[in-house]
C-alpha cells in the first residue's frame, strides 16, 4: 500500500492510500465525532456528525465515507462545522429519549439514582439500561448541549420482549443501522432491516415477524454493537456497566469459541464476541444461555450434606470431610466416578486419577454431551457425578454429586457439593479443530466455590491419599505431560449450531438447558404453547380489570372491580394488590375511585417484577388479591390555598386529593411534573379539579422548564402563600421538593413509597425515620411530613434488594394473549 | 431488411394512415384522457359506428398535453378535414357521428381545433391555439400525434434515425455531439449530459450500465409519464444511443410501478425493437449489442435520487449513499453506470436525428432546447406543455397558461417539486432557465410548475410540501428524517394559531441545518419550499404569528364563516350540505339562518354550494383582520 499526504487542521497527516478522511484523522489522533461509524462496518454516512470541510469540495461531506487523498486540505472543527454538529445532534437527540440530558436536576439525580430504573420501556435516561455505555450521552456532554429547542418526538411504539434473551425498544432507537449492517456482515443476510418509510422508518424484521420466526441466530451482535438501549440483553441489561471483559473460552460444545466475558462484580452476566466479524460469531447458547447457568437463579450456591432423612447446608471443609468420610473404605470396583466432557482435560485426567488411584476402580465413565445418561455397571455401590449424568440411582448406598444446577437426583445424594464451571475454571481445552487453549478462570464464583478438580483433591486430601496436592491446573498439566497423557479434541458438532438454532447444544452435566434458562425453549422444540388463552368472564368477578391502558409510555392506568375498597376508600390511601397466586405482595396508591360502579383506578409504572405482572395484564383478566383501602387517608379540610404536585406515576394519584381538598372549598393548584411532554397525561381531569394547573418538564418542552419546586419557588414568587403542600411520585423528586419546601416554610405532605409486606403494621419493613421517630408507612402514613424525613435512609433502605430485583425478572419471552399482529403493524 | 428498407415501408404506412381513406377517429388514451373518459367514449364510438354500419378506423394515440380539455378526440374525414373536439362527452359521441362524419359539419361549437393542411372555417389551427402557439415540441414531437403502440409511425417521423447516425459514428463523436447540443439532464439538477457520459465512456470496466430513471415521483409532475405512455421509443433509442456512446451492453428502465400503461408500452415497445434489430446482438449489423430491460420501482420518492435508484435496482432498500464514489466510477454491481431522466432520452434521440448544433440553437447561452412543464394549480389551462428555455413566466402563465383560474390574482408559481421553491409575482419576467431559477431560490426540477393565486396560503403550501417530503424521506441520515419531522410540526402549529415568534429563526435554522448536512438531493432540497416562501411571504408567516391571522383566508384555525342575511335567500342548501349541523335556520316560519361557530368546522361546505354568494369567510385573528 502506498501513503499518501495531506493537511487536517493545518497537521500534516500521512495515510495509506484507500483510507478514509475519518480513517486517517483517527490514526492520526485526530478526534472527530461519529455515531454510525463502526470499526467493523463499512462507512455509512447516515448520523452526519463526522462532517468535515475540504477545499475544493461542496458542502460539508462526511468524513466516514470520503476516500482521503494526497493534497487534500480537511478542516474539522471550523464554527460553522461545529455549528452544524452540535444542530444535528440536537436534532438526532430530539428523536431520541433524551429530556435527562437537559435537565437541570441530572447532577444530582445521577448521584442520588446511581442505578438504572428497572422499567419496560425507555423513556428517559432514567429508566435506561444502557445508560452508563450511552454514546448519545457522551457526545451530548462533548457539544455542552444544555438546551433542546425542539420537541422530542417520542414514537411509542411497542416494547417487543416477545423473543427469548432480547428486550428491543425501537423508542429509543437512532438508526444508526449499526445494527442491520452487523447482522448482513455476520449472517449474509440481515434478519433486520430499515422498514417503512420517512418518519415512520425504523429498524424492524419483514412482515413484523419476531426474530425467532425471522430465523434470528441470536448470536447477539445486535446488541453489542448499538450505541443506544433500544436493543438489550434482557438478562444482563440492569447490571450496569461491566467491570471487565476479559477473553475465554466457551466450553459447551467442542468448537470451543472464543468469547469475551463481561463481568460485574466477578459475575459473568454476559459473553459478546471477541470481534465482530462471521469467524468469531457465537451461538445463543454461548452468547446468552452460558450467563444464566452461571448467575441464573437456579445456580447452586451452597454445599449440603445428609443429616437423618434431610440434606442441611454445609461449609465446604464440612462437606468435603463428610465426602472423604463416605468415600473412605468404600475402594474398589463397586464405586464409580461419572463426569462430563464439557470441562478441561485437567479436570478430567484428575478426576479418573483420583478414580483409579484413590478408590481403586476401573470405573471411569465420561457421559455424552447428547443428553443420554450413564447405565452403571451391576455392582455398583458408591457413585460419584459431576452433574446429572447417571441413570437409575435406586440400588446405590453412597451418592456424592458435585453439580453447578439442582437436579432431582440430588435429593437422594448424601453429599452434594457445589461446584465451579465453565468460564469459572482455568485449563486446557482442546477444540475440535484439534488446537490446545489454555483457558483462565476469568469468572468469580461466589466464595467457596471451587472447581470439580480443586473439589477431588480437597477429598483426596482428607483421604490422606497422596499425589493430590495441586494447587494449579498448570502443575496438573505438567504432570499429565510428564505421563504422555493425550490431548484429545472433541468431534465437530454437525449442523454446527453457529448456522442454526435447532442444532443447538441442548445439555450441560446432563441437565437439559432449557430446563434452566427457560427461554430457550423458544428456540428448542419441542415447543411449549406460548400463548395462553384467557376467556374473558362476562360476570363482574372480584378483581376483574375492567379497563387497563397505557396511558403514556410506561405508565398504566388499571381500572379494577372492587366495590368493598370503592365504598370505603378515601383521599390518600392505598391497596395492596397480588396480581397472581405467586405473586409479590406490592401497595399502589388509588388514583381514582367510583362508589357507584365499585370501581378503583390505579396509575403504576412498571419498573420491576411484580409491576410488570400488572402492566402486562388486560381487560378481563383477573387480579388474584386486593386488599385495601389501607393506611391513613389525607386530612380533608380547609387550609386557605392546597399545592398538589405530582410526578410519573405520582400524577395519578394527587387526583383524589385534589378533588377532596377542591370540594373542601380550598383554592387547589395542581402541579404535574414530567421529564417531557410525551410523559404528561390526565391534564385534563387535573383541570376539572383545580383552579390552575402548572404543568412542568425537565427538557422544558411543555410548561415550565425544570421540576414541581422551580414551580413552587415561581408560586411563592408570585406572591402566593400556600398553606399546604401535597406531594407524590418517586423518592428523589419528593426529596428535592420537600428540601426547597421546607426552605420556604411550606407545609408539605409526601406520600412514602418504601419496600412494604403486610401493609398492616406488623412487620415493620416500611419503617421510615421521621426526625429520629421510627414511624411505619403503612399503618402510619404514607403520608409524613416532608420536612421530617431522613431521605437518605429511605432511599438507601429502597434500595437494598437491587441485586435480589434484578435477578427475578423474567428471562423468558410474553406473547400477549391480545396483541394480534394487525394490532402490531398498526404502528 | 436494412434500416433504409425498414424506414421506406414505414414512411409508407404513416403515409397511408394519414390518407384518410376512411373516416379515423384518433382518441387521446393516455392516463390523463383515461382518467378523464377516454375509454368509455372510445367504447360509445365503436358502438356507435357499428349500430349505424359506419366503416372507420380507431385509434388510440397518446397525449397532447391539453389535460385540461381530455377527453379529446380528432376525427379526419376522407376530403382531408381533421377536427379535434374537447371535453367530449358519451352523450356528444352520436352527435358527432351524426354531423360531422355522416353529414360534413365539423361543429365548430365543439371544437377546439383543426389538424393537418386543410383550414376550417371558424376553427383555428392546432399550431395557432394560444396554449400552443409559444411551445417548441422536441420531446413531444410525436405525442398524441403517433399511435405509441405502432414502431413504424415512429421510426417514419425521424425515429431510430438517431441511432443509425450514433452506430456510424465512433462513441467519443456521440458524446461530442451531445456537447454541441449543450442538453443538460432534465432530471433536476441539470448537469450537461455530454459531459456525464464522458465520465463514464472514461471510467474502464469490463461491464458498464446504463439507465433510464422513470421514477418521476413530484407532485404535480406527469411530464414522463405521458411521453413513456405517447412516444416510448423516443425514450428508448435516446437509451440505446447513451449506452453506445458509454459503452455498456445493458440497460435498465427503472419505472414506477404506478404507470402501469407506461410499463405496458415499454415492455411492447421493446419487444418491437428486438424484432426490427434495435436491441440483441449487433444492433443494426454493427458490433454494438444492448440489452434493456424493465424495472418496476415501489413508488418511493427518494428512488428517483440515483444511489438510491441503483440500490433498489440490485434489490436492496432504496436508500441514498453518500457520493464519491460517483455512479460513473462506481454504480449498479459496483460498475460504472450512467443514469439519465426520461425527458433526457427523449431529447437524445432527436438530436441524433438532427445534430447538436441544431438543438443549441433554442434556449439560452447557458440552458439549452426546450423544457417540458406539468402546468397546474390555479391555473386555466392545466396540461403538459414544452417550451425553450428562456421563456418568460409570464408567457408560460398567462399566454400558454391561459392566466389564473377565475380571474383571480397571481401569488405564486412553485417549480421543481418538493425541492423546489416559491416564485413571487415580482419575479413574472423571469426567463425560465436553469441559473435564473436558481437566482431566486429555486430549481428547474423535473418540471412541475404549481400556480397559486390570491387564496393560496404560503405557509400551508410550505406545510403540503413538507408533509410529503416528512412521508418520503428515507429515514437514513439524521437532518433530513428529523428535520422534515420538525419543520412540518412548526408549519402545523402556526396554521393552527399556535405560532410563536421564534419559530420563524427556527425554522431558518432548521432549514440551514438540513441543506448543509443531508446526505442526498432530496434531503439538501426539502427546505427550499419553506425557506423560498419565508424569504418571499414573511409577512404571511408573521400574520399568522403575531395577529392569529391567515392572509389568504385558507388556514381553518384563523376563519369563521358566517352568513350575510342581507344576500341570503333562505334556500337552505347550506343548512343541508354543513356535515356537522352547524347551520340553523329556516324558510317557512321565517327564521334567519345562522351558523354556530362553537359547532362549525370550517370546512367551507356551506359556502361552496351558497347560489348567492351569502356565506362569507372572515379572518377572525387575536387582532382584527385588516382586509
Amino acid at each position: 500500500m502506498s501513503e499518501i499526504t495531506f493537511t487536517i487542521d493545518g497537521v500534516e497527516v500521512r495515510t495509506e492510500k484507500g483510507d478514509t478522511v475519518l480513517e486517517a484523522a483517527q490514526k492520526a489522533g485526530i478526534r472527530i465525532p461519529t455515531l454510525c461509524a463502526h470499526p467493523a462496518l463499512e462507512p455509512y454516512g447516515a448520523c452526519r456528525l463526522c462532517i468535515v470541510e475540504i477545499e475544493g469540495l461542496r458542502g460539508f461531506p462526511p468524513s466516514c465515507t470520503t476516500p482521503a487523498a494526497a493534497g487534500m486540505v480537511v478542516k474539522t472543527k471550523t464554527p460553522q462545522i461545529v455549528d452544524l454538529r452540535r444542530e444535528v445532534l440536537k436534532l438526532l437527540l430530539s428523536g431520541h429519549t433524551s429530556p435527562c440530558l437537559v435537565c437541570l436536576h441530572r447532577v444530582q439525580c445521577e448521584k442520588y439514582r446511581p442505578v438504572s430504573s428497572k422499567a419496560g420501556k425507555t423513556t428517559r435516561c432514567f429508566t435506561c439500561s444502557n445508560r452508563d455505555q450511552c454514546s448519545l450521552r457522551e457526545l451530548a456532554v462533548e457539544y455542552n448541549i444544555q438546551d433542546l429547542d425542539l420537541p422530542i418526538i417520542y414514537r411509542n411504539l411497542p416494547l417487543e420482549r416477545t423473543d427469548p434473551f432480547m428486550d428491543r425498544d425501537y423508542n429509543v432507537c437512532v438508526l444508526c443501522g449499526r445494527c442491520a449492517r452487523i447482522c448482513k456482515k455476520i449472517h449474509g443476510s440481515a434478519v433486520i432491516s430499515f422498514i417503512n418509510r420517512g418518519k415512520n422508518a425504523r429498524i424492524g424484521t419483514a412482515f413484523g415477524r419476531d426474530h425467532t420466526e425471522a430465523d434470528c441466530k441470536f448470536c447477539g451482535a445486535c446488541i453489542d454493537i448499538c450505541p443506544t438501549g433500544s436493543l438489550t440483553d434482557r438478562f444482563a441489561k440492569w447490571y450496569g456497566k461491566p467491570d471487565e471483559a476479559p477473553e475465554t473460552n466457551c466450553l459447551i460444545c467442542p468448537i470451543g469459541c472464543r468469547m469475551r466475558v463481561k463481568l460485574k462484580d466477578g459475575n459473568h452476566i454476559a459473553s459478546t464476541m471477541t470481534d465482530f466479524t462471521r469467524e468469531a460469531r457465537l451461538c445463543a447458547i454461548g452468547r446468552f444461555v452460558v450467563p444464566q447457568l452461571l448467575n441464573g437463579p437456579r445456580r447452586l450456591k451452597t454445599h449440603k450434606i445428609r443429616i437423618a432423612d434431610g440434606l442441611i447446608n454445609a461449609s465446604r471443609p464440612d462437606a468435603v470431610r463428610g465426602a472423604a468420610e463416605r468415600l473412605a473404605k468404600k475402594a474398589g470396583d463397586s464405586f464409580a466416578l461419572v463426569t462430563h466432557s464439557q470441562t478441561v482435560a485437567e479436570e478430567i485426567y484428575l478426576l479418573k486419577k483420583f478414580t483409579n488411584e484413590v478408590m481403586k476402580s476401573k470405573n471411569f465413565f465420561i457421559a455424552g454431551t447428547d443428553g443420554e445418561k450413564v447405565h452403571l455397571p451391576a455392582g455398583i455401590k458408591t457413585l460419584y457425578m459431576t452433574g446429572d449424568l447417571v441413570d437409575g440411582l435406586a440400588g446405590l448406598e453412597t451418592i456424592i454429586i458435585a453439580d453447578m444446577l439442582p437436579s432431582a437426583a440430588q435429593q437422594s445424594a448424601d453429599v452434594v457439593l457445589a461446584a465451579a464451571g465453565l468460564t469459572e475454571i482455568s485449563g486446557s481445552f482442546t477444540n475440535a479443530a484439534g488446537k490446545i487453549e489454555e483457558l483462565d478462570a476469568v469468572a468469580r464464583p461466589a466464595a467457596d466455590i471451587v472447581p470439580d478438580w480443586r473439589l477431588v483433591c480437597e477429598i483426596a486430601g482428607q483421604m490422606d491419599a497422596p499425589g493430590f496436592t495441586f494447587a494449579t491446573t498448570r502443575q496438573i498439566k505438567a504432570e499429565m505431560t510428564q505421563k504422555g497423557e493425550a490431548f484429545t479434541p472433541g468431534v465437530m458438532p454437525d449442523p454446527s449450531p453457529l448456522n442454526d438454532t435447532r442444532f443447538l447444544p441442548r445439555w450441560y452435566r446432563g441437565h437439559l438447558m432449557s430446563d434452566i434458562v427457560v427461554s430457550l425453549r423458544a428456540l428448542n422444540p419441542p415447543e411449549e404453547s406460548a400463548v395462553q388463552e384467557t376467556t374473558e368472564t362476562t360476570a363482574l368477578s372480584p378483581f376483574k380489570v375492567l379497563e387497563k391502558i397505557e396511558v403514556v409510555a410506561n405508565t398504566h392506568e388499571t381500572t379494577i372491580y372492587a366495590p368493598a375498597i370503592a365504598e370505603k376508600c378515601q383521599p390518600g390511601q392505598f391497596i395492596i394488590a397480588m396480581v397472581n397466586e405467586k405473586s409479590e405482595r406490592i401497595p399502589y396508591t388509588i388514583a381514582d375511585f367510583d362508589r357507584a360502579n365499585g370501581t378503583i383506578t390505579l396509575v403504576t409504572l412498571e419498573a420491576g417484577r411484580s409491576s410488570r405482572d400488572l402492566a402486562l395484564t388486560a381487560r378481563g383478566d383477573s387480579l388474584a388479591h386486593v386488599a385495601g383501602p389501607l393506611g391513613m387517608p389525607v386530612e380533608v379540610k380547609k387550609y386557605g390555598t392546597v399545592v398538589c404536585a405530582g410526578g410519573c406515576y405520582g400524577v395519578g394519584a394527587i387526583l383524589p386529593i385534589a378533588r377532596a381538598m377542591k370540594e373542601a372549598g380550598n383554592r387547589v393548584i395542581c402541579i404535574e411534573e414530567a421529564s417531557s411532554h410525551y410523559l404528561l397525561y390526565w391534564q385534563d381531569k387535573l383541570s376539572a379539579v383545580c383552579d390552575e394547573l402548572l404543568i412542568v418538564t425537565k427538557d422544558g418542552s411543555a410548561g415550565m422548564k425544570g421540576g414541581i419546586q422551580e414551580v413552587l419557588a415561581m408560586l411563592v414568587a408570585r406572591g402566593e402563600k400556600i398553606d399546604q403542600a401535597y406531594v407524590i411520585g418517586c423518592t428523589f423528586m419528593m426529596m428535592l421538593v420537600s428540601n426547597l419546601a421546607k426552605e420556604l416554610s411550606i407545609p408539605t405532605q409526601v406520600a412514602l413509597n418504601p419496600i412494604m409486606l403486610d401493609g398492616t403494621g406488623m412487620c415493620g419493613a416500611c419503617r421510615v425515620s421521621l426526625e429520629g421517630e421510627t414511624k411505619f408507612a403503612c399503618v402510619d402514613g404514607p403520608f409524613f411530613d416532608g420536612h421530617k424525613i431522613n431521605w437518605e435512609e429511605l432511599m438507601s433502605r429502597n434500595t437494598s434488594y437491587q441485586g435480589v430485583e434484578i435477578e427475578a425478572l423474567p428471562q423468558k419471552g410474553v406473547k400477549l394473549a391480545h396483541t394480534c399482529r394487525c394490532e402490531k403493524n398498526r404502528h | 431488411m436494412n434500416f433504409e428498407e425498414i424506414k421506406r415501408n414505414a414512411i409508407e404506412e404513416w403515409e397511408a394512415f394519414n390518407r384518410l381513406a376512411k373516416p379515423r377517429i384518433l382518441i387521446g388514451a393516455a392516463t390523463c384522457g383515461r382518467a378523464a373518459g377516454a375509454l368509455a367514449v372510445r367504447d360509445k364510438f365503436k358502438a356507435e359506428l357499428a349500430a349505424r354500419q359506419i366503416e372507420a378506423d380507431i385509434y388510440e394515440v397518446g397525449d397532447l398535453g391539453m389535460c385540461y380539455a381530455e377527453p379529446m378526440l380528432e376525427i379526419g374525414v376522407p376530403d382531408g378535414r381533421r377536427v379535434l373536439y374537447h371535453s367530449v362527452t358519451e352523450e356528444m359521441v352520436s352527435e358527432l357521428v351524426d354531423s360531422f362524419i355522416l353529414k360534413g359539419d365539423p361543429r365548430k361549437d365543439l371544437a377546439l381545433c383543426s389538424f393537418g393542411d386543410i383550414r376550417i372555417d371558424g376553427i383555428p389551427a392546432f399550431t395557432e391555439l394560444p396554449m400552443i402557439r409559444k411551445q417548441v415540441r422536441i420531446v413531444m414531437r410525436n405525442s398524441g400525434i403517433i399511435d405509441p403502440t405502432n414502431i413504424n409511425h415512429y421510426i417514419a417521423r425521424g425515429g431510430y434515425s438517431g441511432l443509425a447516425h450514433a452506430l456510424a459514428m465512433p462513441p467519443e463523436e456521440v458524446i461530442q455531439e451531445m456537447k454541441t447540443s449543450g442538453l443538460r439532464g432534465r432530471g433536476g439538477a441539470g448537469f450537461p449530459t455530454g459531459v456525464k457520459w464522458g465520465f463514464t465512456r472514461a471510467a474502464q470496466s469490463d461491464v458498464k450500465y446504463m439507465i433510464c430513471n422513470a421514477d418521476e415521483g413530484d407532485p404535480g409532475a406527469f411530464m414522463d409519464r405521458a411521453v413513456l405512455e405517447s412516444d416510448p421509443h423516443a425514450v428508448l433509442e435516446g437509451l440505446a444511443i447513451g449506452a453506445y456512446a458509454i459503452g455498456a451492453n445493458y440497460a435498465y428502465v427503472y419505472v414506477r410501478a404506478e404507470y402501469p400503461l407506461a410499463i405496458e408500452r415499454l415492455v411492447l415497445a421493446i419487444d418491437q425493437m428486438r424484432q426490427f434489430d434495435f436491441l440483441g446482438k449487433n444492433v443494426m449489423g454493427s458490433s454494438f449489442s444492448i440489452e434493456i430491460k424493465i424495472k418496476e420501482g415501489a413508488g418511493a420518492f427518494v428512488c428517483g435520487e440515483e444511489t438510491a435508484l441503483i440500490a433498489s435496482i440490485e434489490g436492496k432498500r432504496g436508500m441514498p449513499r453518500p457520493r464519491p464514489p460517483f455512479p460513473a466510477h462506481s454504480g449498479l454491481h459496483a460498475k460504472p453506470t450512467n443514469i439519465n431522466n426520461v425527458e433526457t432520452l427523449a431529447n437524445v434521440s432527436e438530436i441524433l436525428n438532427r445534430n447538436g448544433a441544431w438543438y443549441a440553437a433554442y434556449g439560452t447561452e447557458k440552458s439549452k432546447g426546450t423544457k417540458t412543464f406539468a402546468l397546474a394549480g390555479k391555473i386555466n389551462r392545466t396540461g403538459l406543455i414544452e417550451v425553450p428555455m428562456g421563456i418568460s413566466l409570464r408567457d408560460i402563465i398567462y399566454d400558454v397558461g391561459g392566466g389564473v383560474l377565475n380571474d383571480k390574482g397571481f401569488k405564486a408559481v412553485q417549480t421543481g417539486g418538493p425541492s423546489g421553491g416559491c416564485i413571487p409575482a415580482q419575479f413574472l419576467d423571469l426567463n425560465v432557465d436553469y441559473d435564473e431559477l436558481a437566482k431566486v431560490g429555486s430549481i428547474m426540477g423535473s418540471g412541475g410548475m404549481i400556480v397559486m393565486d390570491e387564496e393560496s396560503c404560503m405557509v400551508d403550501i410550505a406545510k403540503y410540501f413538507l408533509s410529503f417530503t416528512e412521508n418520503e424521506s428515507c429515514g437514513k441520515c439524521v437532518p433530513c428524517r428529523m428535520g422534515t419531522q420538525h419543520l412540518l410540526g412548526l408549519l402545523t402549529e402556526i396554521t393552527a394559531g399556535r405560532g410563536k415568534p421564534e419559530f420563524i429563526g427556527l425554522l431558518e435554522r432548521l432549514g440551514n441545518t438540513i441543506r448543509s448536512t443531508s446526505l442526498c438531493g432530496l434531503g439538501q432540497t426539502v427546505p427550499n419550499p419553506v425557506l423560498t416562501t419565508l424569504k418571499y411571504f414573511r409577512d404571511e408567516y408573521e400574520a399568522h404569528i403575531v395577529e392569529g391571522r391567515c392572509p389568504a383566508l385558507a388556514c381553518r384555525a384563523m376563519i369563521s364563516y358566517s352568513i350575510n342575511l342581507d344576500a341570503c335567500i333562505s334556500c337552505s342548501l347550506c343548512k343541508k350540505a354543513c356535515p356537522v349541523k352547524a347551520i340553523t335556520g329556516a324558510k317557512k316560519p321565517a327564521k334567519p339562518f345562522v351558523i354556530d361557530n362553537e359547532k362549525c368546522i370550517r370546512c367551507g361546505m356551506c359556502a361552496s354550494v351558497c347560489p348567492v354568494g351569502a356565506v362569507v369567510k372572515k379572518s377572525k385573528g387575536r387582532v382584527p383582520a385588516a382586509a
